[in-house]
């Protein structure tokens, strides 16, 4: 058990899965602040990439897969597989970023 | 002035009535999520031969849950700053973990015994009188039931599940 | 493959951050981020207000008139303009030589003690005070106070503060609580800075003694309102004319220093009509 195995295939080319423990989720809810939030207006204006939410999202998302793989870890698993992700707006403002997979350990 | 101390009182009062609701739907949830623990459920999406699978059907359950008045008044104030969200998250895993529960009960009650290719999906539902402001979140949660029967449970057989179709 | 049921940790999707802290440390934060922007706004306002040219202000405010069909004038409420008042602002206006405004006068029907000077050379004054003013030396010193205010050019100050409050107020607080609104705005609608009130205070006592031959009479509404025990810590903190012993001395001292008489007889109250 030296890696932790992240993938969103069912199986992992080499490995075997021994073991499945059930599904582990890992949310995250971000807001972005107010100066980020008056910047992109201006932005939005004149089109492109929003390199403060790109940047966002992705801390973001981040902190979603490491709760993710952390719950992963106390099933004693080294691995989650099928990983899905779902980016939702909850509330104006704010995002939840969302991922799942199976917790499983493989050999 | 008036305004102010009608928000404080609301404040007090939706923050003690926002925690004891919350704490009597997590000890619900925690007591359903130990009767249903031995219940197969996971997201793949193919059956492994030796599961004896039959029978499948989809099953889907939804949950729309909205926050007290407390938690969205400092969820407003984080949005001015940024950063975690605090006081959504119970609330997201909270509707998440209802759903999924609702999702085996509507299972097993149907004769089925696990869960496969398990999917959640999030949306805001908006309130038609105050757009701007959310009515609650939905949790969809949907998968298909199945009926297997594990009948080498306590062997340690190592079976490879299937690999992806392109090789 | 084998399928072994565990339970997974329901405490990993849930930071550990008490709610009641979080609120306080976000009430902390946001009152100080607040009250810097607003502090920055009003310093602005106050700098950039009086500059505005005379012209523009009158181009600007010329609709700006109480006028008794309106219900909420101003968002102050209702304002029914007045003859008699508007006779006496006239009579002390005459001692202020260049004086550019044509004055309008108008009464609040409110029950609170207050006078206000709004942009465009209108006076306001509460009906709350007209009652308990009793004579007529003690309500020429309320307005030729706020003729000082426009003397001194304060009143596109407080207006200045208003505009550039809610515009702070709509950038930050367009996703907040209206509560928070609601306090900002009493804040920063009231109060001149104890300096422009004692400079208005200055100029009002020069009007009284041009038109009476004496002051007397003008501390009089300071002292009931000093007097007035009854009014919160809340309220004399909100009211815009603060009450203060050291205000009524200062304008005695001002009288004083000038050998204006401050002990004549008063002339009578106005006969005022007003519903």
């Amino acid at each position: 058990m030296n890696e932790f195995l992240v993938s969103n295939t069912e199986s992992i080319p080499g490995k075997t899965i021994v073991e499945f423990y059930g599904v582990v989720t890992g949310s995250t809810v971000r807001a972005k602040h107010v100066g980020k939030d008056i910047l992109a207006s201006f932005k939005n204006i004149v089109g492109g990439e929003l390199k403060n939410y790109t940047e966002l999202l992705q801390e973001a998302r981040q902190e979603a897969i490491s709760r993710m793989l952390s719950q992963a870890k106390g099933m004693g698993a080294n691995g989650v597989i099928n990983v899905r992700f779902s980016t939702s707006s909850i509330a104006q403002g704010a995002a939840e970023l969302f991922a799942y997979g199976t917790a499983v350990r493989v050999e | 002035m008036a305004q102010l101390i009608a928000t404080l009182i609301m404040l007090l009062l939706t923050f003690v009535t926002g925690n004891l609701i919350e704490r009597r739907h997590y000890k619900k949830i925690k007591m359903r999520e130990t009767k249903f623990k031995d219940m197969l459920t996971t997201n793949f999406e193919n059956i492994p031969y030796d599961w004896n699978a039959s029978e499948a059907r989809l099953v889907t359950s939804n949950v729309v849950i909205s926050l007290d008045y407390f938690k969205r008044f400092v969820a407003n104030l984080r949005k001015v700053f940024g950063g975690n969200i605090v006081t959504y998250e119970p609330l997201l895993d909270r509707a998440r973990r209802e759903a999924i529960l609702r999702l085996k009960e509507k299972a097993r009650a149907r004769g089925y015994n696990a869960i496969i290719n398990l999917r959640l999906e999030t949306s805001q539902i908006a309130n038609s009188l105050t757009p701007k402001q959310t009515a609650g979140v939905e949790i969809l949660a949907y998968g298909t039931a199945i009926k297997i029967n594990l009948n080498n449970d306590n062997t340690d057989v190592k079976i490879p599940i299937p690999e992806p179709l392109i090789q | 493959m084998k399928f072994k049921a565990k339970l997974a940790d329901e405490t990993v999707n849930v930071s550990k951050v008490h709610p009641l802290k979080e609120f306080t440390t976000l009430i902390i934060g946001f009152s100080i981020f607040l009250a810097v922007l607003l502090i920055l706004a009003s310093s602005f306002a106050n700098i950039v207000a009086p500059l505005v040219p005379l012209k523009t202000e009158k181009r600007i405010f010329s609709g700006l008139k109480p006028d008794s069909t309106n219900e909420n004038f101003f968002g102050l409420g209702k304002v029914s303009p007045s003859s008699e008042l508007k006779a006496l602002v006239d009579k002390l206006a005459k001692h202020w030589p260049q004086n550019p405004y044509d004055f309008s006068v108008g009464i609040l029907d409110s029950n609170e003690i207050n006078a206000m000077a709004l942009p465009g050379g209108t006076i306001i004054v509460s009906s709350g005070l007209l009652d308990i003013v009793d004579s007529e030396n003690e309500l020429a010193f309320v307005l030729a106070h706020e003729i000082g205010h426009f003397h001194n050019r304060d009143h596109l100050k407080g207006l200045g503060r208003g505009l550039l409050s809610s515009l702070v107020l709509g950038i930050v607080g367009g996703q907040s609580s209206k509560a928070l609104n609601s306090v900002v705005s009493t804040l920063s609608v009231s109060s001149y800075s104890r300096r422009d009130e004692a400079r208005a205070d200055r100029f009002g006592l020069e009007l009284v003694q041009a038109q009476y031959g004496n002051v007397s009479g003008s501390t009089e509404l300071f002292k009931k309102l000093a007097e007035n025990e009854n009014s919160t810590l809340l309220e004399r903190y909100t009211r815009s004319h603060p009450i203060s012993k050291i205000r009524i001395q200062e304008m005695m001292d001002y009288a004083d220093k000038h050998n204006w008489l401050r002990k004549e007889k008063l002339l009578p109250a106005l006969i005022i009509n007003f519903d």
